[in-house]
């Protein structure tokens, strides 16, 4: 399986602790999927997770999504730019 | 008439924008009969409580490659010709300065001012910055869309 690049932001990224790691993915998944993994890696953010939305290489993703090695996915929260 | 390219730029600005990125000037042209602009200000107040100042964190890469998609949008929604500039503001702003500008030059008023909304609508759908918010009382917390 690939091994992605996920970029955390805002309140994810307060509460995770995190800005960014390197995780093994499938090749071929969903948007709801990674949230779902990423739910269960993180029990702690499951509610926001939730509530995100997945970019892949700078584009927002719907449904299925192609990953490899250089894949970049953004964990996106609720914007408030403006 | 003129007959060059339309001007259309966007950027994603270290702090707040300053006075240049502000005024329309550059979108003055012969073929322009109007001008529309926006400018997002900071608050000093949200829900009753005081706002010292705002962080704008802001995923760079995508913001800059999302400005640009929604700068040529608006152009095949409302009008090929729109000269179109739009800057966005990051990082630490006080109560009255400027996070947001979008200055739209159209031939006609109409489309000047509907462009104009349309991008700041579409800034606030998808534009990947978050506002985190800090107040006089000491808290602070991350603006759940606005």
């Amino acid at each position: 399986m690939p091994i992605a690049t996920v970029l955390y932001f805002a309140q994810v990224r307060d509460r995770l602790g995190c800005e960014q790691e390197r995780l093994e993915l499938p090749a071929t998944t969903t948007v709801a999927e990674i949230l779902a993994t990423l739910g269960a890696r993180y029990p702690q953010c499951a509610a926001a997770f939730a509530t995100c939305r997945i970019a892949v290489d700078c584009r927002f993703a719907a449904g299925a999504v192609a990953l490899d090695d250089e894949s970049e996915i953004a964990v996106i929260p609720p914007v408030s730019g403006g | 008439m003129d007959a060059a390219a339309p001007l259309r730029s966007w950027a994603i600005i270290d702090g707040p924008l300053p006075p240049e990125r502000c005024a329309p000037l550059a979108l003055a042209r012969n073929d322009q009969g109007a001008i529309a602009s926006f400018l997002g200000v900071v608050r000093d107040h949200h829900h009753g409580r005081g706002v010292t100042h705002l962080v704008y964190e802001c995923y760079r890469t995508m913001a800059e490659r999302l400005l640009g998609e929604l700068v040529a949008e608006a152009a095949e929604r409302f009008d090929a010709q729109l000269h179109t500039q739009v800057a966005h503001g990051t990082g630490l702003l006080l109560p009255g300065q400027v996070s947001v500008a979008i200055h739209v030059g159209a031939a006609h008023r109409v489309a000047a001012f509907a462009a104009c909304r349309h991008l700041i609508e579409r800034i606030k759908e998808d534009l990947p910055v978050w506002k985190h918010e800090h107040y006089a009382d000491g808290g602070s917390a991350w603006l759940k869309g606005s």
